[in-house]
């Protein structure tokens, strides 16, 4: 029998079953190999690898899967957690968006979550529209018939900002300018408030501090704007009718929108002393105003929300270039957000026209009226 | 028995298949000196041809050493004219281009 070469023997070992026939071949072919042996056999070699290779097949993927992603974990357990603060450093765990280091998370709205469709937003655009258009009549009516009444919006007042952490971007605005503001024309409305910044009238005095101390937090987008928003609806009932069913940033947003007086929107209605000469009327519009504005606000509040933290917790210029941006991107959301602009520009052409609020505002609205103008 | 598809062949083998069906029996040593090929790479391409069906193996005892002969089955001719044709077509098209 033929004494095997070394590499001839282990190219058999290596290879598979039915490639080991050939290497016998090639065993015997090398006896008549004259020049290069070494190479022959390690063509053997390289034949057996080849074939062993080539004749693999996993028997059970799903264990070769499990068992490396077991395998991965372990080192990653071994190697990596030891050393994560070395190899991750603090800063880096932390979000890189200043969006994300300043935006509270707030708590998910439930009408939010089951976003209305289109139909059904126009359809009760058009029944809210048609609402106020009644309620403004009759206001009218009420309003030229009890002449007690008139002075509250046409005779100007010193306004007396009772409380100034109070101010919503440093703006007092009254339940009667609101009605005011919906009431009155454009073209008569700019030139009005642009003259005569002090027809703010019957501002609510505060009755309770801790009411106005929660208040204000809500109305600076604070993390803590829903604890502040339940400790004022504890003491108001009002306010917990109103902004029922909606969530707290939904609730937040909606009381800055409006930009009320020192109180918010809940407080002024419910802290405004009956025997001050806010109308009845007034107070309905009101409340018509701040059920659309909620309704729209939780509509558009995953668009809004951000946008209206942002506005009321201070900004930096970063932060508001990357607002701009997220603005800029959600046209599709703005044609839902734009029932909430019209509402959004009264309110805040009080603001602008009364006392100067922050550049981001500015251009928060700049970008919504440009995006009508698109569509 | 599914019938077999034809694919064509890479030019080593075409090369490998036109030796032995000159030679019509062949060895190992011999092909590898004559098409200028590895071992390695010859018992490979000769063991994919005999699973295929298309090479037939025969042992023939030279002075007291057993040596494998190599030869194509009628399958193997018949693949082997095919191959060669189809690549002088080929070889020719490139040519004219």
């Amino acid at each position: 029998m033929n004494k095997k070469p070394l590499l001839i023997k282990l190219a058999k070992i290596i290879a598979p079953k039915d490639a080991k026939s050939w290497v016998d071949d090639m065993n015997n072919e090398l006896n008549f190999v004259r020049n290069n042996r070494m190479a022959w056999q390690l063509g053997a070699l390289n034949f057996a690898i080849k074939q062993r290779f080539t004749n693999i097949k996993l028997k059970s993927p799903q264990k070769l899967a499990f068992t490396s992603f077991a395998l991965a974990a372990v080192l990653a357990g071994i190697f990596v957690l030891p050393y994560k603060n070395t190899l991750f450093p603090q800063n880096s765990n932390q979000s890189s968006s200043p969006i994300l280091e300043t935006m509270p998370v707030p708590a998910p709205a439930p009408q939010a979550a089951v976003a209305p469709s289109g139909a059904e937003v126009s359809s009760e655009l058009s029944s809210r529209a048609a609402e106020i258009t009644a309620n403004d009549k009759e206001y009218i009516q009420t309003d030229s018939q009890s002449p007690a009444n008139s002075p509250v919006i046409s005779a100007p007042s010193p306004v007396e900002p009772s409380n100034p952490n109070l101010k919503i971007d440093g703006v007092n605005t009254s339940v009667a300018d609101l009605a005011n503001i919906v009431e009155a024309p454009e073209e008569e409305l700019e030139p009005n408030l642009a003259d005569s910044p002090t027809t703010i009238t019957a501002v609510s005095p505060p009755e309770n501090d801790e009411v106005l101390q929660a208040e204000a937090e809500i109305n600076t987008g604070s993390a803590t704007n829903t604890a502040a928003f339940e400790a004022t609806e504890e003491q108001n009932p009002v306010a917990e009718t109103t902004a029922s069913g909606v969530g707290s940033v939904a609730r937040s947003a909606a009381t800055s929108i409006v930009g009320t007086g020192p109180t918010g929107v809940s407080g002024s209605a419910a802290n405004a002393n009956p025997e001050q000469t806010i109308p009845q009327n007034d107070r309905k519009l009101e409340s018509t105003i701040k059920e659309i504005i909620i309704k729209e606000t939780s509509i558009s509040i995953s668009f809004l929300a951000d946008a209206q933290i942002k506005i009321y917790s201070g900004t930096s210029p970063k932060a508001e270039n990357l607002l701009l941006d997220k603005l800029a991107k959600k046209n599709e959301e703005l044609v839902f957000a734009l029932p909430l602009y019209l509402e959004l520009d009264n309110a805040a052409s009080v603001l602008i026209n009364n006392e100067p609020i922050s550049n981001l505002a500015t251009e928060f609205l700049a970008v919504f009226k440009s995006a009508k103008n698109d569509n | 028995m599914a019938k077999k598809r034809y694919r064509m062949p890479s030019q080593q083998q075409i090369n490998l298949l036109e030796h032995i069906l000159d030679k019509e029996e062949t060895y190992g040593y011999e092909i590898m000196t004559a098409i200028k090929i590895g071992p390695g790479t010859l018992y490979g391409l000769l063991k994919k041809l005999f699973d295929e069906g298309y090479l037939l193996k025969s042992s023939t005892l030279i002075d007291g050493r057993n040596r494998i002969n190599y030869k194509l089955s009628i399958a193997g001719i018949k693949y082997a004219e095919r191959a060669i044709m189809e690549n002088e077509y080929e070889q020719g098209i490139k040519g004219k281009l």
